[in-house]
């Protein structure tokens, strides 16, 4: 909801007429409610502000206070009088002079995201000199927490189009490509109910650090299509029609056009890569595992005008942790060159706020809309829908069966690490596990916080990211939570 | 005070034991008897003389309640109105600086020191009654905790004295004077039916808002009216900011779509005349068709276009 400054300030378009006048007519018409003979007493009053009365007098007493202005009007200023900030700033305007002890971390803690901003800033932004190329960032030195990932159920886009790449691709085309290159994405022509919605603006946003990531460049690599197949998208091969059915995978595919002017890119990004880290003089090792920690999910697009008639669209997705990389949809055909950035999890500037939090609980959830997470060893499959829903397959996508979880609840990702295990997490400490596909058990949260990824390697052991970058992790089901700050 | 009804709401013992758990200090010289009197009266005051909890035959009711009241807050509260003077003197030690704080949030810095000690005056005892020293902290009852307590009387006397002052009805025409700034372009070309939308409109809009959820009505007029922020409204309502947010998004676009279906389906308007409607809304700002619905003109604009 638009806060009333941002009302004010931005409703201006002529669409938003109805709104203004609504808002408008809220005020006035709320605010000429007259007041009641029999508003309670001021101990009433206050215990309703600490949440002391029981259920029923809160019921009462709140159905009293939405017609009454002047219980309202007296509520309004007993909860801006309790505000500790306010009192601090009109007691004393010096008074967080006497708490200095904080001085010291809190520069400390402004240097070193300094230092750590202007070296991503200078690695994230420098142009990509690529055409016609989709690029991943995988690193060969992974952390811990991604190797996590890719084996646990967060990786189950992978997994599952690794399953359709072992169906659809030909034999030459896989024997092209190395076996580590576990985080490629390939066409998977999709089709069915996903078809109709929107593509995601996570997997339209793709990011690349190609000059920030030396290493890069050994990870970089356009999955080649055979023409066939890329003719043919949207009519998937036979054997993996019925698994694909309805599935935004996380890739599309490839020309061959795309292909050899990918592996063209790749050598390109290679030598301009090397050049870099000799200027750098910097291990390589250590500036991509500086890179793997500060970003956890980046890949980028270039979109590069092609020859006309032959618009083929190639994209890979890297998604080392899974859980907030959203299943791509088929991209959008464009001429013009497109670089966009997703929404990192951790900033490049390290001084991700509450607004860049927003952002990446906003995209988390906009992946999840499009997302199918399906169990690698279990036909078992499952999307987020809609708010407080979750759906339920058992059968790889023949058959959904629709859960209110909660309808307060906004659910954003969610890791099927095998069998029919599901963890789902979401706004405001929501986690859920189910085991079966059907019974679900509310998780306690370790904190009442938005979380916004989620990897698992079973029932019993998950690694949570709330939305202010810190990780929880628990090995009991969810029972315990532990912090492990990234 | 023996009792309520010829029997003990609170036994001896109890208001004992419960007089230990506030921790209040020897200095106060608070006696059991004194605490009983105030816990009565905490009991009646929550569940009416005739329906207060029997010490013994309904002693586990009872003990619930007493046991979720503020005990420390309302024993101190207890000794000064006793006129311990070391009471007091914690209680302002204690509490001065927070009231003196609350006061200046809620009436100013210019009137905050007069409003502080106008209620020290009353905690304190100033007035007799039957000659005896009558104290504000008779009113204290232990369902909160001191300090809000003494916000909800800061509170309270101060939206009293500001309505004495302005001697209106509503507190909320003191909004008047900015909402006056809202272009009010009907005045140049005006229309006929300008007046007839907008009371169609306003009972439209009434209709729509009493229908609501108390709660949904609740937090619309915070948000509203009250111009609380999302985190003041959570905190009232004991909700997540985000949660407020997204339930009053909710709410005002449910009123919309409602107030729109009024308008189209009930009042038989055309599309064009429903925009007028907004459109009359949002430019005659601030109208009042309070007399309009008073004298119930809310009548339906016959054709379609």
């Amino acid at each position: 909801m638009a806060s009333r400054e941002q009302d004010n300030a931005s409703g201006k378009a002529p669409d938003k007429s109805p709104d203004k006048a609504i808002d408008g007519l809220l005020r006035r018409t709320l605010a000429r409610t007259a007041p009641s003979q029999d508003c309670p007493a001021p101990d009433i009053l206050a215990a309703y502000c600490d949440r002391s009365l029981d259920a029923g007098e809160t019921t009462r007493y709140e159905l009293h206070f939405s017609a009454c202005a002047h219980c309202r009007t007296q509520l309004a200023a007993m909860v801006r009088a309790g505000e500790p900030e306010a009192a601090e700033k009109q007691s004393n305007g010096w008074g967080w002079l006497a708490h200095r002890w904080w001085f010291v971390p809190a520069i400390a803690t402004a240097a070193i995201a300094l230092v750590i901003s202007v070296r991503l800033v200078r690695n994230s932004y420098e142009p990509v000199p690529m055409q016609q190329v989709a690029m991943n960032a995988p690193s060969p030195a992974v952390p811990p927490s991604s190797e996590a990932a890719r084996d646990s159920g967060t990786s189950t886009d992978t997994q599952l189009l690794d399953r359709a790449r072992e169906k659809t691709a030909p034999p030459a085309a896989s024997t092209r490509v190395p076996e580590k290159r576990k985080d490629l994405r390939l066409a998977v022509p999709s089709k069915g109910e996903f078809d109709a919605k929107s593509p995601s603006p996570r997997s339209l946003s793709k990011m690349q650090d190609a000059e920030g990531t030396p290493a890069a460049a050994d990870s970089l690599t356009a999955q080649p299509e055979p023409a066939s197949s890329a003719a043919s998208r949207g009519v998937a091969p036979a054997p993996s029609a019925a698994r694909s059915s309805g599935v935004r995978s996380s890739g599309a595919g490839s020309s061959r056009a795309g292909a050899t002017s990918g592996f063209t890119a790749q050598n390109q990004v290679q030598q301009q890569n090397q050049r870099q880290n000799q200027q750098s003089n910097q291990p390589q090792s250590q500036q991509q595992n500086e890179i793997s920690a500060q970003v956890q999910s980046q890949t980028v697009q270039v979109e590069a005008q092609e020859a006309p008639g032959e618009h083929e669209e190639q994209q890979a997705s890297s998604s080392r942790s899974g859980a907030v990389g959203g299943a791509a949809a088929p991209a959008p055909r464009s001429d013009s060159k497109q670089v966009t950035r997703a929404a990192p999890l951790y900033s490049a500037e390290g001084k991700m706020v509450l607004k860049s939090d927003k952002a990446a609980v906003r995209n988390a959830k906009k992946s999840s809309i499009l997302k199918i997470y399906s169990s690698p060893d279990d036909g078992a499959w499952w999307r987020l829908p809609d708010d407080g829903y979750v759906e339920f397959s058992p059968d790889a996508g023949e058959t959904w069966h629709r859960k209110l979880l909660d309808a307060n609840a906004e659910l954003l990702t969610g890791a099927a690490p095998g069998g029919r295990i599901f963890w789902i997490v979401g706004r405001e400490g929501v986690i859920y596990l189910t085991t079966d596909g059907t019974k679900w058990k509310k998780i306690n949260p370790p904190d009442n916080i938005d979380f916004v990824a989620i990897t698992a390697r079973d029932a019993r052991s998950a690694s949570i990211t709330a939305s202010d970058r810190r990780v929880f992790t628990t090995e009991d089901g969810g029972k315990t939570w532990h912090i492990a700050t990234p | 005070m023996t009792s309520i009804r010829g029997h003990r709401i609170v036994a001896l013992e109890m208001a004992r034991k419960l007089l230990l758990k506030a921790a209040a200090p020897p200095a106060w010289n608070l006696n059991a008897e004194q605490f009983q009197i105030t816990l009565e009266r905490s009991a009646v005051h929550r569940f009416g003389a005739a329906s207060a909890p029997d010490a013994t035959a309904d002693a586990k009711a009872a003990s619930a309640y007493f046991e979720s009241l503020r005990l420390a807050d309302l024993a101190l509260a207890c000794a000064c109105s006793a006129g311990n003077s070391a009471a007091w003197d914690h209680f302002v030690a204690q509490y001065r600086p927070e009231l003196y704080r609350a006061a200046r949030a809620i009436a100013g810095e210019s009137s905050a020191r007069e409003l502080a000690d106008s209620l020290y005056a009353e905690l304190f005892g100033l007035r007799e009654k039957e000659g005896r020293r009558k104290s504000l902290f008779d009113y204290f009852h232990g369902r909160s905790k001191l300090g809000t307590w003494l916000r909800a009387i800061l509170a309270q006397r101060h939206v009293d004295d500001f309505r004495r002052a302005r001697k209106t009805d509503s507190l909320d025409d003191a909004d008047d004077g900015e909402q006056s700034n809202e272009p009010a372009a009907a005045n140049t070309a005006p229309d006929p039916e300008r007046e007839k939308y907008l009371v169609i409109m306003q009972a439209a809009l009434t209709a729509v808002l009493a229908a609501l959820a108390p709660g949904d009505r609740l937090r619309l007029a915070y948000y509203y009216v009250e111009e609380l922020t999302l985190a003041q409204i959570g905190k009232l309502l004991g909700e997540h900011e985000a949660t407020v947010s997204r339930k009053l998004e909710r709410t005002r676009r449910e009123v919309r779509q409602q107030v729109e279906a009024a308008l189209l389906e009930e009042k038989k308007l055309s599309e064009a005349q429903m925009r007028l409607c907004f459109e009359y809304a949002r430019e005659q700002w601030p109208f009042d068709l309070t007399l309009g619905l008073e004298a119930g003109q809310a009548r339906s604009v016959s054709t379609r276009d």
